[in-house]
């Protein structure tokens, strides 16, 4: 846990000399009071300087204002000094050990615009009191784990951040960067890209040796490059069709509210899938027609040749000019051994003649004679299979015909269907939702296709890539002299895969978490109870909130409501992350108006039980709606800014 | 030419040049997919016997100037019944007995080398008359289709004749 | 350091058992989060491990 301890500014911008301290009550809820143009802004942009030397947050004066206080450099130059110094302290206490960073630059008070190096020192006291100090590289990494820089954005805000959280533009990464920073997992991802390049560096060596390798590993990293590449295309089709679906859900039931529309409506989307299913059968039909055609066209053009064929043998067999079933060259041992090869029993002096007169009987060679037995039974099968061929061409046709029919029937019903759907009253907003639930449905259906395809290039790749693996490792065993670079490569390699899990597993649960958290929180801030069923995440870190009929309402939701789910999902934030720290929020209502401004004061005060909440506020924005909240005994502290009379100058007054 | 007896060839212009495209089109559904069940696969032995038929009503034959090997023999007693029959090649050597007959070398049928022979310049016709047909931008697979399907129709009511 | 409690279960997790490899892999991990250049630390370390493998005769 991380909260801010006090501010001390000296000669920055407006404050000539802030000091800000923020002790704990029960509730970490502090106010700054101040007018637009007075100093609030600069606060935050007081403590970002102190840390990163930045100022991030637009203040119009910042612009063409020096760095330096007017009033300080005016007096400094009165008193002859050569400079001023700006100095910013920042104290702080995260998990028990107190962190104090200074930064201080020297401002030439006659040419307060040049440019001069600031120093920072940070002076660390753990519990046990040893105090040390830092600077240079050492303080800047202190800062930086502090406060990174990268999740900035999620510990200081102003209304307008807060109220575009969500309108990121399309493959804005930010969130997603920032959230793999604060939860290391970036590190992790570091690691990966280093093994990976330094298995490279491995092959590299090894390919001196054996320059073939150097062929192998690039052909390995292709179809690697190739599969996480189109991974990535069919999550992207997968998650488009998950948004398509929920698209069509919800304009289902817009349209089934409407009673008039929603049987037609349902007629309508069976009528259509039943001609899908139509279609189908069509499609299967030309198949088997040309399977058909592509049998039958040899088996009836052969049909005279196998005819001849078949009279041929049969008037070779009547005149007893074939060869018998019984082989030739069996009859020849039998007369040899003078016994039957068959049943072993002697032969007679009749039947040793009728052997001999059968082999004379063998008009036509062993061989050819052979091979018309042989083909005979097949040739007589193509014959009587030419002859199905009338039959089965009938039953194509009259099943083309029953579909043709059909097909007919349902599209008459469609039109008919459709033709109500039109003369419905409401119908503008009805053709709208068809229009756009017809888009969707198209979309899915080209987006499965898509998948398909890919799934199946990719599991091909994959087959490929495993056989490109093998390859690879067995030309690297081939070379001896690469053992070192090999043995080097497999350490990499498995520490590697090791590192690619806990990648995986590490976002999913961040995203779950962020999911079940931010729900979590939004639920007690927004005071509406059972309204919003889940919020969904996807991978790039968009935000869809649900409601209880399945409807994504993120659209239709309040400004209020929006800048609750920007805080919950910022405190779900820091809790999933692991980086627990305070908020600082600059005019948080100043989008907010009525009622609504009291659901974010609640939600505010509620957070400051849990973790530290600066405010600063205008006295407009601190309408009765905030003072009914945040009364002297719910804050722990309140101060007010005012410029003094030459407007040069803040002033603080502790309340 | 053709080195391995255990085989029958086409000429590499048409494995080169007319299978290919009759695998892009999926021509009549003789092409060769891609392998992912999306689209009519035919085993090239049909595709070949499918040619050789077409040379055969064509009545030619034209001898092979190289050859490239396309389907081994026992491709086509498959796994038992090619098309219904059993064994295929037994196509094959009908068909060599009834040109034998025309040579009054009857003694040969036996032989896989001459039956081979045939098969493959009647094959080597068809393909020719295919590509001829792709060629041909004023058909379409269609109207092929039909026009095959109608000399189909004739050549069985020619059966039904001979039955009667 | 890595202190996200998620990525320290499952080193131990995915390593298995084997404590050589998790301290391999943390060492890693540290020094990338430590902003540390891998080519002076993780490289160092891995071949180290790759060496001592090979006498064990792994």
């Amino acid at each position: 846990m991380m909260r801010i301890n006090f501010i001390d500014i000296s000669n920055y911008r407006q404050h000539r000399y802030s000091h800000l301290e923020f002790p704990r009550k029960k509730y970490d809820m502090h106010l700054i009071l101040a007018e637009n143009g007075v100093g609030k802004t600069n606060i935050m942009n007081a403590i970002n300087w102190c840390l990163y030397e930045k100022e991030p947050y637009s203040d119009s004066k910042n612009k063409t204002l020096p760095l330096c206080n007017q009033v300080s450099l005016n007096d400094g130059l009165a008193k002859g000094h050569e400079t001023e110094t700006v100095r910013v302290n920042l104290n702080i206490t995260r998990d028990n050990t107190t962190y104090d960073f200074v930064r201080a630059v020297d401002v030439p008070v006659k040419t307060p615009y040049d440019r001069r190096i600031s120093r920072l020192t940070v002076t660390i006291t753990p519990p046990d009191g040893n105090s040390e100090m830092v600077d240079g590289e050492d303080a800047r990494r202190c800062a930086e784990m502090c406060f990174p820089p990268k999740i900035r954005d999620y510990i200081f805000f102003d209304s307008e951040q807060l109220s575009s959280y969500f309108d990121r533009p399309a493959n804005d990464s930010n969130i997603k960067d920032s959230i793999n920073e604060i939860s290391q997992v970036n590190a992790v991802t570091q690691a990966i890209k280093h093994l990976t390049d330094y298995m490279k560096e491995c092959t590299k060596v090894m390919s001196t040796y054996n320059p073939k390798l150097k062929e192998k590993q690039n052909a390995v990293d292709k179809l690697e490059a190739d599969i996480a590449s189109m991974n990535v295309t069919i999550e992207k089709l997968k998650d488009s069709n998950d948004f398509a679906k929920r698209r069509i859900e919800e304009l289902n039931r817009r349209l089934n509210g409407n009673e008039s529309v929603a049987d037609d409506n349902n007629l309508r989307d069976k009528l259509t899938e039943d001609i899908k299913t139509l279609d189908n059968q069509e499609r299967a039909l030309d198949a088997s027609l040309k399977k058909i055609v592509s049998k039958y066209y040899v088996l009836l053009s052969l049909f005279p040749i196998n005819k001849n064929t078949c009279d041929y043998i049969k008037d070779k067999e009547d005149a007893g000019q074939l060869p018998s079933s019984i082989d030739p060259d069996e009859i020849r041992r039998s007369l040899e051994n003078h016994e039957c090869t068959f049943c072993k029993s002697g032969l007679t002096h009749t039947s040793e003649q009728h052997l001999r007169s059968l082999l004379e009987q063998f008009a036509v060679s062993t061989k050819a004679g052979t091979k018309l037995v042989e083909i005979k039974n097949d040739v007589d099968k193509a014959c009587r299979e030419a002859v199905k061929y009338s039959d089965e061409i009938e039953k194509i046709k009259k099943a083309r015909k029953e579909l043709v029919d059909n097909r007919e029937v349902l599209l008459r019903e469609l039109e008919e269907v459709n033709r109500r759907l039109s003369t419905n009253s409401d119908i503008e907003s009805v053709t709208d939702w068809f229009k756009q639930k017809t888009e969707f449905e198209n979309s899915r259906e080209t987006n499965l296709q898509k998948i398909g395809s890919y799934e199946t290039l990719r599991d091909k790749a994959e087959v490929d890539l495993k056989m490109a693996r093998d390859e690879l490792v067995k030309a690297q065993k081939n070379s001896s002299k690469c053992d070192e670079a090999r043995a080097n490569q497999d350490v990499a390699r498995e520490i590697k895969e090791i590192m690619e899990n806990i990648e995986k597993d590490v976002s999913k649960m961040i995203r779950t978490n962020m999911e079940i958290k931010t729900k979590e929180w939004f639920d007690n801030l927004v005071w509406k109870t059972n309204s919003f069923k889940e919020i969904k995440i996807n991978e790039n870190y968009d935000v869809e909130l649900i409601d209880n009929m399945g409807m994504s309402c993120l659209g239709s939701c309040s400004a209020a409501e929006h800048q609750l789910l920007a805080l919950a999902f910022t405190l779900a934030l820091h809790k999933v992350s692991g980086h627990d720290s305070m908020l600082f929020i600059d005019t948080p209502v100043g989008r907010v108006s009525g009622d609504n401004r009291t659901n974010f004061a609640k939600g505010l005060l509620t957070t400051s039980m849990e973790k530290q909440v600066i405010l600063t506020v205008t006295s407009s924005e601190f309408s009765e709606e905030l003072r009914k909240e945040f009364t002297p005994e719910c804050r722990s502290s309140m101060v007010r800014l005012k410029m003094n009379d030459t407007e040069k100058e803040v002033k603080l007054e502790v309340e | 030419m053709a080195d391995t007896k255990d085989r029958f060839y086409i000429e590499n212009y048409v494995n080169d040049h007319i299978v290919p495209r009759i695998d892009e089109k999926k021509f009549l559904g003789l092409g060769k997919g891609k392998g992912d069940g999306s689209e009519d696969i035919a085993s090239r032995s049909e595709l070949f016997l499918f040619a050789m038929a077409i040379g055969i009503n064509e009545g030619v034959r034209t001898p092979l100037a190289t050859a490239h090997g396309f389907i081994l023999d026992t491709s086509l007693p498959g796994t038992g019944d090619f098309y219904g029959i059993g064994n295929a090649m037994s196509l094959i050597f009908s068909l060599a007995l009834s040109e034998l007959r025309k040579e009054n070398k009857t003694d040969q049928v036996h032989d896989l080398e001459v039956a081979r022979k045939i098969a493959q310049e009647y094959a080597n016709t068809g393909f020719h008359i295919i590509e001829g047909w792709l060629d041909d931008k004023n058909i379409d697979e269609e109207t092929i289709m039909n026009k095959t399907i109608a000399k189909m129709n004739r050549m069985a009511s020619g059966l039904k004749k001979e039955e009667s | 350091m890595i202190k996200n409690q998620a990525i320290i279960d499952r080193i131990e997790k995915y390593t298995a058992g084997d404590k050589a490899m998790e301290t391999l892999v943390r060492k890693i991990l540290d020094d990338e989060s430590d902003g540390k250049y891998f080519a002076k630390s993780g490289k160092i370390a891995i071949e180290k491990e790759a060496r001592e493998r090979e006498a064990r005769g792994k």
